[in-house]
Order: structure tokens, then C-alpha cells, then sequence
């Protein structure tokens, strides 16, 4: 755990200046895009932010589904801290979306599959969430949770792919695929991708820690109580 | 296999005679989602209601909103006198509970839309009987996508503190999508247009039913430990 955590702070350390390198890319080296725009540069932190909440969600996939298999709490802890942190990336994308939608499409918000199915998302796992802190001193809360968590992963392709699917305002996904991007603005996205992710890394395993020292703290305080008792 | 069904049918015969017996769950349904079509009216006063644009969705609202007071109930019942754990301690597969759970929440939502469509149409005067077919098959295809998923998330909620508050919090969420689409095809189907142009919405639905009768049936038995 310490190792983990130092390699943590070590990481830390380097997404200081990273994150300030991923800005000057995208605010200085990255060119103005020729129809949009400056607003256009809210696309590189945007769409990372969306991926890496997609990743996130990902990880709660398979922390839930371990957890159900394994039935240690590390990994429901692990589910927690993901959904937490793509509860976050999710919040931005939201926060985002409609600073360039206002400028681009003249309206905030419209209720398009893109931005429909990204609601539903932080929604789900809002109520999440909500059934985490409501239930915290519940011994059947680990696996209500698992539950919860699969069945709102299960809705990201839906989200992923809901741009292609559907007739949408919102511009299609072109990230995954190659081609179309002025080789400028790929280095600037590349960048403020892995610096996204990385915080996301960093976030995200300092979060599974704290579970576990919260954990330990309950253990120890039912400790203490016991004492008192006696 | 066949021993699998025999127990489905005796479970959900017997949720259907306690239903019958009491009538709580149906009552308590039905009468709320007739208030909620009296609230429509008021609010609507005598205005006329757009079958392509307000109709679907208030429609649905009084589908959901009534149907998640059934949802919730069927699985408390369980809860009260240790019901619960004598059914977990039948010789019987989990997924048995889940599938005689989930036909009895159909059925039960199905009265209560069958009793909300006649007083829907003429109070709020839409016409619904020349696309009766249409709109029986997409309150169904909804209703299978909401009783699967409620009744999963039903065992959260009857086993909890906040009881019915926390069912809609929990479901509603997850339910997003069926109801988009449902709400988008009952609008074709009260203008008139054709099903086969609301194929994508269709696709929609079927997924997210089978998505979530097959995380019921899997997940189910997880969430009854006890």
C-alpha cells in the first residue's frame, strides 16, 4: 500500500507540469479552428474527459463483477472509487458540452441522443451514489452496489455508440478512428488525453486507498466502542 | 425443465391469489394513476391535448408513476412474516422467484394500463382505439423492459428504510431509455404513422429488454442472500 501510494505521489508530481503543458497545447500551440472558432478548444478537454469516464465506468464493470465473484471488499472499494471519479469526468463533460453547444448551436442544451443518454448516465450513477451514502452501514450494501454499478456500465456502449445510431446534432465520435484531425490539434489532443487519464489513474487509486483506511477506522472504532462496553 | 415452469406458474399462482384476496397492489395502482389523469386534466384544463407531442408522454408519465408503487409492493409483501426466507428456503432455483415476480408485475401493470388508456382517452379526449393493436404491443414491449429491471431493484427498496422513496430514485435512472423510445412510438401510433418508420426505437426497447430480463435472471440470486 505504501509502494502504491508513493508511485501515486510520484505521479502527482509529474501531472503538475503536465496538466500545465496539456493547457498551453490546447489554448497555445493547438491552431484556431477555421469554422468555430476558439470555442473549438474545449474539445480537448471535453472528450478526454468523456473517455476517461468511460474508462472509469469500465473499471466499475469489472470491480462490481469481481467483487461479486471474489466477495472482498477491496473490490467493491475499487467499484466505489470509479464510480466516484466517473461520477466527476461525467460531471465536466456535462459542464462542458453546453459552453461549446451555446456557442455553436446557439442553445445550452437540446435533448439529443449524445446529450440525453450522458444525462442518464450521471444519473444513474447519481442514484448510485445516493444508495451508497444512504446505506453506508449496510452489510448488504456491496452487493445492491455491484448490482447498481453492472447494470449502469452495461449503459456506456449505448452512450458510446448512441452518436451513430441516431440522428444527432452532437458531432460524431471521430477520436477512435484516424483521419480528419490537422496533425496539430492530434499532438494538443493526445496530450490533454493522457493527462486526463493519468489524473483519472491518480484519482482514482488514491480514492481505493482511502476507502480502505476508512474501513479501518470503522473496524477501529467498533473496536474502541467494544472496550467502552465492557 | 418442465419442473422449472411447474414452480414459475405455482409462484406466480399464488402472488395472483394473494393479489386477488387482498387487492391492494391493483387498487392502490389504478386509483393513483386515475388521479393522475384528473391532474392532467386540470392542468390541461379544457385544452386540447397534441396526440403526437403531449399525449405519449403523459401517458407514460401515468404508466411509471403508478406502476412503481406495484413494483415496489409485490416484493414487500415478501418481506412481511418472513415470507422471503421460507421462499428462499424452497428447493426451488432463485430465478424461479425472479421470473414468477417479474410475470406478476406485468400482469399487474398491464390492469392498471388497461384501466388508465379509457379514462386517459376520454377525459383528455386523444383518440386511441384506431391504433389499439399498436399501442397494446408498445405498452407492452415498455412495460416487460420496466417490470424486469423493478423488479431487480424492488429487493433493494422493500428491504430498505426509505421503502418506496428509494425504488423510483433507483429505477427511474435506468429506465430512461425504454421510456424514450416508448413515449416516441405511442406518438406514431396516435398519429397514425406507420410502426416500420420507429424501427430504431424498436431495436431500443427489444435490447434493453433482453439486457435487463438477463441481468435479472443472473443477479437475482445475488441480491437475496440474506
Amino acid at each position: 500500500m505504501k509502494r502504491l501510494l508513493a508511485l501515486i505521489q510520484g505521479l502527482d508530481l509529474l501531472l503538475i507540469p503536465g496538466v500545465i503543458f496539456a493547457l498551453y497545447m490546447a489554448f497555445q500551440y493547438a491552431p484556431r479552428e477555421s469554422t468555430m472558432g476558439d470555442v473549438q478548444r474545449i474539445f480537448y478537454f471535453h472528450v478526454p474527459f468523456a473517455l476517461g469516464s468511460f474508462m472509469a465506468f469500465g473499471v466499475v464493470m469489472v470491480a462490481s463483477v469481481g467483487y461479486l465473484m471474489k466477495r472482498e471488499l477491496s473490490w467493491d472499494r475499487a467499484a466505489h472509487a470509479a464510480v466516484e471519479v466517473g461520477f466527476l469526468y461525467t460531471t465536466l463533460v456535462l459542464l462542458t458540452g453546453p459552453v461549446w453547444a451555446k456557442a455553436a448551436w446557439g442553445v445550452w442544451w437540446t435533448w439529443d441522443a449524445r446529450l440525453t443518454s450522458t444525462l442518464m448516465l450521471w444519473l444513474i450513477f447519481a442514484s448510485y451514489l445516493f444508495l451508497r451514502t444512504y446505506m453506508a452501514d449496510d452489510p448488504r450494501l456491496p452487493r445492491f452496489a455491484s448490482v447498481l454499478g453492472i447494470l449502469g456500465a452495461l449503459n456506456v456502449p449505448v452512450v458510446y455508440y448512441s452518436a451513430l445510431w441516431f440522428n444527432v446534432h452532437h458531432p460524431k465520435p471521430t477520436v477512435l478512428r484516424s483521419g480528419g484531425l490537422d496533425p496539430n490539434m492530434a499532438v494538443s489532443f493526445r496530450v490533454s488525453m493522457l493527462v486526463i487519464t493519468l489524473l483519472m489513474v491518480s484519482l482514482f487509486v488514491k480514492r481505493w486507498l482511502l476507502g480502505r483506511l476508512e474501513a479501518e477506522r470503522m473496524l477501529l472504532e467498533a473496536r474502541i466502542e467494544d472496550q467502552e462496553d465492557r | 425443465m418442465t419442473g422449472y415452469f411447474r414452480t414459475v406458474a405455482a409462484l406466480v399462482g399464488k402472488d395472483l391469489l394473494l393479489e386477488w384476496r387482498g387487492r391492494e397492489t391493483l387498487t392502490s395502482m389504478a386509483l393513483f394513476s386515475v388521479l393522475l389523469v384528473v391532474v392532467f386534466g386540470f392542468a390541461f384544463q379544457a385544452q386540447a391535448i397534441d396526440p403526437g407531442s403531449q399525449a405519449p408522454g403523459l401517458l407514460w408519465i401515468a404508466f411509471t408513476f403508478s406502476g412503481v408503487l406495484g413494483l415496489h409492493r409485490t416484493m414487500a409483501v415478501e418481506r412481511e412474516n418472513g415470507c422471503l426466507k421460507a421462499l428462499l428456503l424452497a428447493p426451488i432455483e432463485r430465478s424461479a422467484i425472479f421470473l414468477a415476480k417479474f410475470i406478476v408485475n406485468v400482469i399487474l401493470l398491464a390492469v392498471m394500463e388497461i384501466v388508465t388508456v379509457p379514462l386517459f382517452s376520454i377525459l383528455l379526449r386523444v383518440s386511441v382505439l384506431p391504433c389499439l393493436p399498436e399501442l397494446a404491443l408498445i405498452a407492452f414491449a415498455g412495460t416487460v423492459g420496466f417490470a424486469s429491471v423493478g423488479t431487480l431493484l424492488s429487493t433493494i427498496s422493500s428491504g430498505s428504510r426509505l421503502r418506496e422513496v428509494l425504488l423510483p430514485i433507483l429505477l427511474y435512472p435506468l429506465w430512461v431509455p425504454i421510456v424514450v423510445a416508448s413515449v416516441e412510438l405511442t406518438g406514431y401510433a396516435l398519429t397514425g404513422r406507420p410502426m416500420w418508420e420507429g424501427t430504431d426505437w424498436w431495436t431500443l426497447i427489444v435490447v434493453y429488454d433482453v439486457v435487463f430480463l438477463a441481468a435479472g435472471t443472473l443477479l437475482f440470486d445475488v441480491m437475496l442472500e440474506e
